[in-house]
């Protein structure tokens, strides 16, 4: 009798454990497709600012000081933007619906196309972007959208955390297996006891809140699982003077570990995003 | 002296404040066209053809993709470019909308202004 009732309370247990986690999956999908559809629902109205503060501050009938403001309107409403793209993406790795669409390539395009987004953004900082690439192609497999997306996300945390007049170095090199893409900056830095948490979702260093008030917290979190997607690594570490070192490292498409296409879930992402 | 004749550009946009502002944009560079629904792009198409067409996905009736895929039917329509300006940008969207025969498809809230006048230079210059 008491062999039948510990077998029959395991029973229950395990049911019990099994009926919480099915609650979880559900309200964990519940979220995430929330999160998605407030996302979609506000990239009309926010398109919509955007564009209006985008005719403004262009156009002649404003002075000086309303063309500042429409300015620093279009400047919140591509805070928003970047805050309502991260909240998609992860929702997106969270629901497990991002495809990895790889395909051999030159990551010299990668580079290339992120940094010349970006070029205009450290210009107005007065940062110096120096870009550095091999004169023979970097043949890699990978989804050019979601490695723009990460090389972008780096540039672009480096020229948002580097001060006027700073200077940021993009390298594209070849190791013996792996293509490695470094940023260096000369900006605020990390602290030895933040590296460990940088790609956990919404964390921001006091450091980050300090210099930069908004910012989803998501960006690194984001770029960890896209390159989880491509089986590459991603750390962060500080610079030896200043500043900041940010590598990313993927297979060759000739090295030993070449990956074929492949689709991830972000939930559990093993320690490294794009938007 | 000598007019050039600009290159038409269709607008489907069901939002009017949207459609408004790219339109006053565009109209620096282009003869601008409006259609607020897939079937009044259609109608539009068949009288009068524009160069390039921007899509939206999300529309009343007739979605963007059903557009797309009347457009791309009938062969008097071989020459005209669609770019997808949608707000949905889901990779099986964006793989629809590529597999349907657009040029490109692209997010409209990332994109200013300025970036979708560049985007429908680059496109007809291509095809120039």
């Amino acid at each position: 009798v008491l062999i039948i009732g510990v077998f029959l309370l395991g029973s229950v247990t395990k049911e019990v454990r099994i009926q919480k986690e099915l609650a979880k999956l559900t309200l964990d999908k519940a979220k995430s497709e929330f999160v998605t559809i407030a996302a979609h629902q506000l990239r009309t109205p926010l398109s919509a600012v955007r564009w209006s503060f985008g005719l403004l501050r262009t156009g002649s009938s404003l002075d000086n000081n309303d063309r500042d403001i429409a300015s620093k309107g279009a400047q919140a409403a591509d805070n928003m933007m970047y805050i309502v793209n991260d909240l998609l993406n992860v929702a997106r790795m969270e629901h497990g619906t991002i495809q990895f669409d790889m395909a051999d390539g030159d990551l010299r395009d990668v580079v290339r196309i992120a940094t010349d987004v970006l070029n205009e953004a450290a210009k107005k900082k007065s940062i110096s972007l120096r870009v550095s690439v091999p004169d023979t192609p970097v043949m890699t497999r990978f989804d050019q959208d979601k490695m723009v997306m990460v090389a972008e996300n780096l540039v672009d945390n480096a020229i948002k955390y580097t001060p006027q007049g700073g200077s940021i170095a993009v390298e594209l090199s070849t190791g013996e297996a792996t293509a490695r893409l470094r940023v260096t900056d000369t900006g605020i830095g990390i602290s030895r006891g933040d590296s460990a948490r940088l790609f956990e979702r919404f964390f921001r260093s006091d450091r980050a809140k300090r210099m930069l008030p908004d910012g989803s917290g998501l960006g690194l979190y984001i770029v960890k699982t896209m390159v989880d997607g491509h089986k590459g690594t991603v750390r962060l570490e500080p610079a030896p003077q200043s500043g900041t070192i940010a590598t990313v490292e993927i297979p060759l498409v000739h090295g030993p570990s070449s990956v074929s296409g492949t689709a991830v879930s972000g939930s559990s992402p093993q320690g490294i995003l794009r938007t | 002296m000598t007019e050039t004749t600009k290159q038409k550009v269709l607008i489907v946009e069901d939002d009017t404040l949207l459609s408004g502002l790219l339109g006053r944009k565009l109209a620096q560079t282009y003869e601008v066209a409006y259609a607020p629904t897939g079937e009044a792009a259609l109608a539009l198409l068949a009288n009068d053809k524009p160069a390039l067409v921007l899509l939206d996905i999300l529309l009343p009736g007739m979605d963007g993709f059903e557009v797309l895929r009347h457009i791309k039917a009938d062969s008097k329509n071989a020459d005209v470019h669609v770019v997808i300006l949608s707000n949905l940008g889901e990779d099986e969207q964006v793989a629809k909308g590529k597999e349907l025969g657009a040029d490109r498809y692209v997010v409209k809230v990332s994109l200013t202004l300025d970036d979708v006048v560049d985007l429908v230079g680059s496109v007809l210059r291509k095809s120039a």
